[in-house]
């Protein structure tokens, strides 16, 4: 079994080196759609993707393939493969009777993920189909909510200020208003104390 | 209060306590300064008021002179357009003096409750540079562009053309200026109606930027493509809408055009049966394209595909220059709606007539090429009859519009609404053409520039003429911009489809299924008035697809590349219509945050569709 994966996973590396073959089928009129399709492509961290692919021989083996930052997953690393500078996942699969792939794959760390599906076309000819996944970290906690036009914020801000200030004059001008009635009449015309 | 509190004191004062009263004179000194300082700030603040509303009703007169110089040079109307020019200038300069002196220098210094008088000085100084140096030289122009002199019968004055282009150049690139000085106005905290009539200004100046524009991309175009220097061959095609390819329509009959010093004459005429297809695509448009359309688009019926223009026009002229062996200088797509505008019924220059004598009106034309035709040459062995006529149709049109005659300001409305419905669609092989020509709706590119953008185009993939009766509405929704500090927002996009078809007594070759077995088994010959659609969803750069629902249940989608480098992200779902099924898909994107403008568009086909956006702005 485990033999088998990594035998699997090395067949999918090759594939991918190789880049993903053009389509040999010859080309149809009314057009095809394009055969490999996602549940989406931008998940959170420990979220599951659903990979489809259709246009297979039915019950042909296929191997659906996914690489990126902490993408090992089900499979050990390939050997030969240098630590930490590309990892992967395999999965053996087998198309059902109207050549339909189907399997969800969950991936764990942020990143870029490319998923690879290699298998057999309906017509007989190899065929291998990729996409990408952007895994982002999870939100911690609740993300803040909109405060609404900082505009507002400001004038109100404003407005506190300018009243605080018109307070605090009024609160010295009355208690200088006080100060001074507590000492006239006598202290108030000070020049004339001075003056002979 | 206090200037009240103090002169009873001193009034006592001066009354009861003569020897105390020595002092007094300070503060009744301070108490007239104060008095003259606020009668001078009540004076300064009238006079702002005064000259301000003075100011406004200058600039929204300058306003309205400018709309009216606008019409009058887009009219070719030489003589109006002087007067309104004379106009917006004595308004602009009136406006301009009225908020340039020190007044309203200074007052534009007080923190906050300055911004108004800041504001409306800014506007009189942009206003007064479009007058003094965007306006004049325009008059020029209108009298060089004026259309119904460009065009004489088949020939297009390229000299008249080349004499004005630097002008127009010019006078374009003055008002980009002055269009930066009215954007970079701070509108935050200025009056309502000072801030409303400076966006007012803003979009008046962008529409005349972006028509002069449009006029110096065409007037440094078109000599070279007319044929000033060398012959210049086109090949045109006619796009079939009632079956639909990512740039319009099916390619039906097509036309090779030549443009000799501006002179025009049509070369050939075929329908498609003479285009040989190719086993594997002529033309390698890279990794991305091919994972999106394989090896389809080495068929003729398959070329356009992508909505991306150019990418259809590389194709074709790759298998026509495989087939004949000659180098074409560039494609002119068309569909039977632009016929339909430019024949009327309106416009000019009116009705074909046909060798039988048969009148093809403009309002007319497209069901009668996209749904008629089918029914009037219904049998299977008519096809070539069917395909003569709609050369007939392409012909007569073609001779109609090239012999010229018509009204060529109405011939020029129509061509610029086909153009902005991507209905008429132009391709350079001359890369330099190319790249002016992807800059306007003209090009049908699908662009890679940022901002909130959807689009939705569809591919037949029944091999029906259905599409004639499909609806789609297209709603993009966004979301608030950076919740959490997020560099990213939510987004979603809603594709309603619905086919309009009746479920039975369509022709034959209109209901095929050809997805589901060839035209000889009772699967493909269909006929219940269903297809199935291939949905091109064009997102946001930086979109990615968070899920997707039709009807509400999950779906998958196949996520693509296409369009111009490095490719627009696309979100591709196959979708089965029967007779009469309306099916929503939708898909919850996250998209970068911008404050740029959200841009949507529908691939233009024969039903109206409708597209809305709903977004608020990113500050």
């Amino acid at each position: 079994m485990r033999i088998s994966r990594l035998v699997a996973a090395a067949a999918g590396l090759g594939l991918l080196l190789l880049g993903p073959s053009a389509m040999a089928a010859a080309p149809t009129y009314p057009a095809q759609a394009p055969t490999l399709t996602l549940s989406a492509t931008s998940i959170l961290s420990g979220d599951t993707v659903t990979i489809t692919g259709t246009g297979f021989q039915p019950g042909s083996a296929a191997t659906v393939t996914w690489t990126g930052s902490g993408a090992l997953g089900s499979a050990g690393r390939v050997p030969g493969m240098a630590a930490g500078t590309l990892q992967m996942g395999t999965r053996g699969l087998t198309a059902d009777a109207a050549g339909t792939i189907s399997t969800g794959v969950r991936l764990t760390s942020a990143g870029d993920h490319t998923i690879t599906l290699a298998g057999t076309a309906a017509d007989g000819s190899p065929v291998s189909l990729s996409a990408t996944v952007a895994v982002n970290a999870a939100a911690v906690g609740d993300p803040l909510p909109h405060t609404g036009a900082p505009l507002l914020t400001y004038t109100a801000v404003g407005l506190a200020l300018v009243l605080l200030g018109g307070l605090v004059v009024l609160a010295v001008r009355k208690r200088r208003r006080d100060a001074a009635a507590a000492v006239a009449p006598e202290a108030a015309p000070v020049p004339e104390t001075v003056s002979p | 209060m206090t200037g009240r509190h103090a002169g009873r004191s001193s009034g006592l004062s001066r009354s009861t306590r003569q020897p105390r009263a020595r002092p007094r004179p300070t503060r009744t000194w301070l108490l007239r300064t104060a008095a003259l300082v606020v009668l001078v700030l009540v004076g300064l603040g009238g006079w702002l008021i005064w000259s301000g509303l003075q100011a406004r009703d200058e600039l929204s007169a300058a306003r309205v002179a400018t709309q009216q110089l606008r019409h009058a040079l887009l009219a070719g109307d030489a003589a109006a357009a002087k007067v309104a020019l004379a106009e917006v200038t004595a308004h602009a300069n009136r406006a301009h003096s009225l908020t340039g002196g020190p007044v309203w220098a200074a007052a534009a210094w007080v923190p906050y409750l300055g911004r108004t008088p800041e504001a409306v000085t800014r506007a009189a100084t942009a206003v007064d540079g479009i007058a003094r140096g965007v306006l004049p030289g325009l008059a020029d122009v209108a009298k060089g562009m004026n259309p119904s002199t460009l065009r004489q019968g088949d020939r297009v004055d390229i000299a008249g053309l080349e004499a004005v282009a630097p002008a127009v150049t010019a006078a374009s690139g003055h008002l980009r200026v002055s269009e930066r000085q009215l954007a970079d106005i701070q509108l935050d905290g200025v009056v309502g109606p000072v801030a409303i009539g400076v966006r007012g200004l803003r979009d008046e100046v962008t529409t005349l930027g972006d028509q002069l524009d449009a006029a110096a991309t065409a007037t440094r175009l078109l000599p070279a493509m007319l044929g000033a220097d060398m012959p210049r061959r086109y090949l045109v095609v006619f796009q079939n809408n009632a079956e639909a390819r990512g740039t319009g329509g099916l390619v039906g009959a097509f036309a090779v055009v030549q443009a000799t010093k501006g002179r025009i004459s049509v070369v050939r005429l075929g329908s498609d049966s003479e285009l040989k297809s190719a086993t594997a695509p002529v033309v390698d448009l890279g990794p991305a394209y091919r994972a999106l359309f394989g090896t389809d688009p080495a068929l003729w019926a398959n070329t356009n595909l992508s909505a991306h223009f150019p990418s259809a026009a590389v194709q074709q002229l790759g298998l026509w220059q495989r087939q004949f062996g000659e180098r074409l200088d560039g494609v002119i797509a068309m569909d039977p709606v632009v016929l339909g505008y430019l024949l009327g019924p309106a416009g000019s220059p009116g009705p074909a007539t046909l060798p039988g004598g048969e009148r093809i009106t403009g309002a007319k034309v497209a069901d009668l090429t996209m749904r008629e035709v089918y029914a009037r040459y219904a049998a299977p062995s008519q096809v070539l009859q069917r395909k003569a006529y709609l050369q007939l149709v392409a012909r007569a049109a073609l001779d109609h519009l090239i012999a010229g005659g018509g009204n060529a300001h109405l011939e020029l409305d129509a061509l610029g609404r086909a153009a902005g419905e991507r209905r008429l669609l132009v391709y350079s092989a001359h890369p330099e053409e190319e790249t002016l020509l992807g800059g306007t709706a003209l090009g049908g590119v699908v662009d890679a520039r940022p901002g909130p953008y959807a689009a939705v185009a569809l591919d037949n993939a029944a091999g029906s003429k259905i599409d004639y009766y499909l609806e789609r509405q297209l709603t993009y929704s966004l979301g608030q911009c950076s919740v959490g500090g997020s560099p990213l927002r939510p987004s979603t996009i809603t594709v309603t489809l619905r086919d309009g078809a009746p479920s039975t007594g369509l022709p034959e070759y209109v209901a095929y299924r050809l997805d589901r077995g060839p035209a000889s088994t009772p699967q493909g010959r269909g006929g219940d008035g269903s297809t199935r659609e291939t949905v091109l969803v064009y997102a946001a750069m930086g979109a990615q697809l968070t899920g997707a629902t039709l009807d509400g249940a999950t779906v998958s989608v196949t996520p693509g590349k296409d369009g111009a480098a490095p490719g627009r992200p696309v979100f591709v779902l196959s979708v089965e219509l029967a007779a009469g099924q309306t099916r929503t898909v939708v898909l919850d994107l996250t998209e970068p945050s911008t404050d740029l403008p959200a841009r949507s568009w529908v691939q233009p086909l024969v039903q109206p569709a409708t597209s809305t956006v709903q977004a608020g702005t990113c500050r």
